[in-house]
């Protein structure tokens, strides 16, 4: 039995943008099990919200696939016509959590009516004989939103930041969704409000077994809530292994700094700063990308691009010398 | 020595009551941004101030400068109050006390060169260092941030966040500053850069004998660079004192719950599922009465309702305002 549900393979994005070519995405390879929580981290430019928008197929017109391929249960997304993709899969068997709460509910309509929608058109099936208003109450109820049925009458406005979050978490979830692609939900929240969405998502995923691929940029959030990690560096997927692993026992030079830069415990030691700065997607160093910033960096690595090396734990890394990463911690 | 003292900083907003309000005859709403407020910084001492946002940690830097005029309470630099200082003594204070504003972009004059926008203080403040040696001043420090001269005749777009960050620190430092405002210097920037420039602040600390006040909602910054911490709830310090002793235990039940709610980096093999604060922060034009925090608190009483707890004495170098402190 193939508990498959997503494959991506070799995908390649470009941007176009006044005849500047920018590599947005390059040779990506993932796969993602039933149940399973992706962690998706890297810093801004490096190519994560392009992955889940591409998964969605939301990707800006000047976005072009130039190579490889999505499978979702084994068909290949990029094929499909946009009127089917739209009404199967979309918002349906693969849902969307935006990182911006305030912007991603229409302001003049209420919040009852945005959720019914959404019930009506894509989630039918699953309230079968059941009244559309009370399947609204209850998923919001579910949400952990007191006083659900009077709020559904409230305009976004009315809302404040987590509670409009668990707004769009219920428009995510009432569809029972194989796949939810969560870009950066909690970062425009405060810590505990953050706090109150990780765990209500911790008990999502448990109740709808949904995989989910959750795409942020802070370490400590990914190394509680994903089983798997996947870090990207300019466009590249340069680590993929297991949460425990990736950071105990980094394999990619990247992946070893990025952990050593967070503020530990003790105010004696330096945080160790990655020199230099991400590079610019339209002119990419040759080799390596992460060559010009790497302290492991030798002759090989500014002329060949690595390939993923598969890791006896279990994982994938993008470097020539990863048995070297770790021997200086 | 203090070089800054806060006693019962009050400060409220006024919203603009709307026609129906008139109609019926009510005044504006007051928001009660910040109130009773005390503290103070030792020279050489990073103090931050966390909280959520809309807690007033912003409007505390912003009236601790005098940008904006307090309601109520005194503030004295070097044990001279703001309110009593002659203009030339004000002037003397605004040279040097610096501010690292939170927008970085929109802090720096899109229409200048960075090389006018650091020369701008020079401008503002005549007579601090001799006009020819100005620009040998811009460019020792823009070497101390980290930045090329190259950089001088730039205008800000061109540069990234994370330069950007260091034009808004060569600013500060331009007239040599004893205290620096730093309000969420490292919000916005990736980790790499985030790291930089917090190794960056620490060095310019030691090396010009800084003091701080640093604003910041990212507790492990905060617990990294402080050496004391004001927890702010609903414009009130809940709690005051050491950062690594309030960090290791904390005294008031929300800074429990707030340092409970970082999401600490771990590295455990089983996920971990902490226990979460519930509710949200009530509004501050209607905080709720006696303890701001009750409604929230797992561990309050029925006295919490009705009493406001005062900021007192735990012990030695701690302040807590709780009833039943932990």
């Amino acid at each position: 039995m193939d508990n498959k549900i997503l494959a991506v393979n070799k995908l390649k994005i470009i941007y176009k943008k006044r005849k500047q070519r920018f590599l947005a995405l390059d040779c990506i390879n993932l796969d993602l099990e039933k149940g399973e929580v992706l962690g998706v981290v890297g810093e801004s430019g490096s190519g994560k919200s392009t992955l889940g928008l591409s998964i969605m197929r939301l990707l800006p017109p000047q976005a072009r696939i130039k190579n490889g391929e999505i499978f979702f249960k084994g068909k290949n997304i990029c094929q499909i016509k946009e009127s089917k993709f739209n009404k199967e899969m979309r918002g349906k068997e693969i849902t969307y959590i935006p990182q911006n709460p305030q912007n991603s509910l229409n302001p003049v309509f209420k919040v009852g009516r945005q959720l019914k929608d959404i019930i009506r058109y894509r989630a039918k099936e699953n309230f079968k004989g059941k009244d559309i208003d009370q399947a609204a109450v209850e998923i919001m109820t579910k949400m952990g939103i007191a006083d659900a049925e009077k709020r559904l009458d409230e305009y976004p406005h009315q809302f404040s930041g987590g509670m409009k979050q668990r707004v769009l978490l219920s428009m995510a979830f009432v569809t029972n969704p194989t796949l939810l692609i969560a870009d950066e939900p909690t970062t425009a929240l405060d810590v505990t409000v953050e706090a109150q969405i990780l765990g209500l998502l911790a008990d999502l995923i448990k109740e709808y077994r949904s995989s989910i691929i959750y795409i942020t940029h802070d370490l400590g959030v990914v190394s509680e809530i994903a089983d798997r990690v996947a870090v990207f560096y300019a466009g590249r997927a340069i680590e993929i292994n297991d949460r425990y692993n990736i950071f105990n026992n980094p394999k990619h030079p990247y992946t070893e700094a990025l952990i050593r830069c967070l503020p530990g415990e003790s105010q004696d030691e330096k945080l160790t700063v990655i020199p230099g700065e991400i590079p610019d997607l339209s002119d990419l160093p040759s080799g390596c990308n992460f060559h010009p910033r790497c302290k492991y960096a030798k002759e090989k690595c500014k002329k060949e691009k690595p390939g993923l090396f598969e890791l006896e734990n279990g994982g994938q890394t993008a470097c020539f010398y990863h048995e070297e990463v770790g021997r200086y911690a | 020595m203090n070089i800054i003292e806060v006693r019962d900083l009050k400060k409220y907003f006024y919203k603009k009551s709307g026609l129906l309000y008139k109609l019926f005859g009510l005044g504006p709403q007051i928001i009660q941004a910040v109130s009773q407020v005390s503290f103070n910084i030792e020279k050489g001492n990073t103090m931050a101030l966390v909280g959520e946002s809309g807690c007033g940690k912003t409007t505390v830097a912003r009236l601790v400068l005098k940008l904006i005029e307090k309601e109520a309470g005194q503030i004295y630099f070097k044990g001279k109050a703001l309110d009593e200082m002659t203009e030339e003594e004000f002037r003397d204070y605004r040279e040097n006390a610096a501010f690292i504003a939170q927008d970085f972009r929109s802090s720096l004059n899109p229409r200048k060169l960075v090389g006018e926008i650091l020369a701008e203080p020079f401008r503002i403040h005549p007579g601090v260092i001799d006009k020819s040696k100005e620009e040998e001043r811009i460019k020792e420090i823009v070497n101390l941030v980290g930045l090329n001269e190259e950089a001088l005749l730039k205008f800000p777009h061109e540069f990234s966040g994370g330069q950007a960050r260091r034009i808004g620190v060569a600013r500060a430092l331009m007239l040599n500053p004893e205290f620096i405002v730093c309000d969420e210097p490292t919000s916005g920037l990736d980790l790499s850069i985030s790291a930089a420039i917090i190794n960056l602040m620490r060095d310019l600390k030691k090396e010009f004998d800084l003091t701080y006040l640093w604003i910041s909602h990212n507790l492990n910054v905060v617990r990294y660079i402080s050496d004391f911490v004001g927890v702010m709830y609903l414009g009130r310090i809940i709690e005051i004192g050491e950062t690594q002793d309030v960090f290791n235990n904390p005294s008031h039940p929300y800074s429990e719950a707030l340092i409970e709610s970082v999401p600490s980096f771990s590295r455990q093999k089983k996920k971990v599922q902490r226990k979460t604060l519930e509710g949200e922060v009530p509004s501050p034009i209607d905080p709720p009465p006696g303890c701001p925090f009750h409604p929230r608190c797992k561990y309050s009483q029925a006295k919490c309702k009705e009493v406001i707890p005062e900021l007192k004495t735990r012990n030695s170098e701690r302040l807590v305002a709780c009833h039943f402190p932990l």
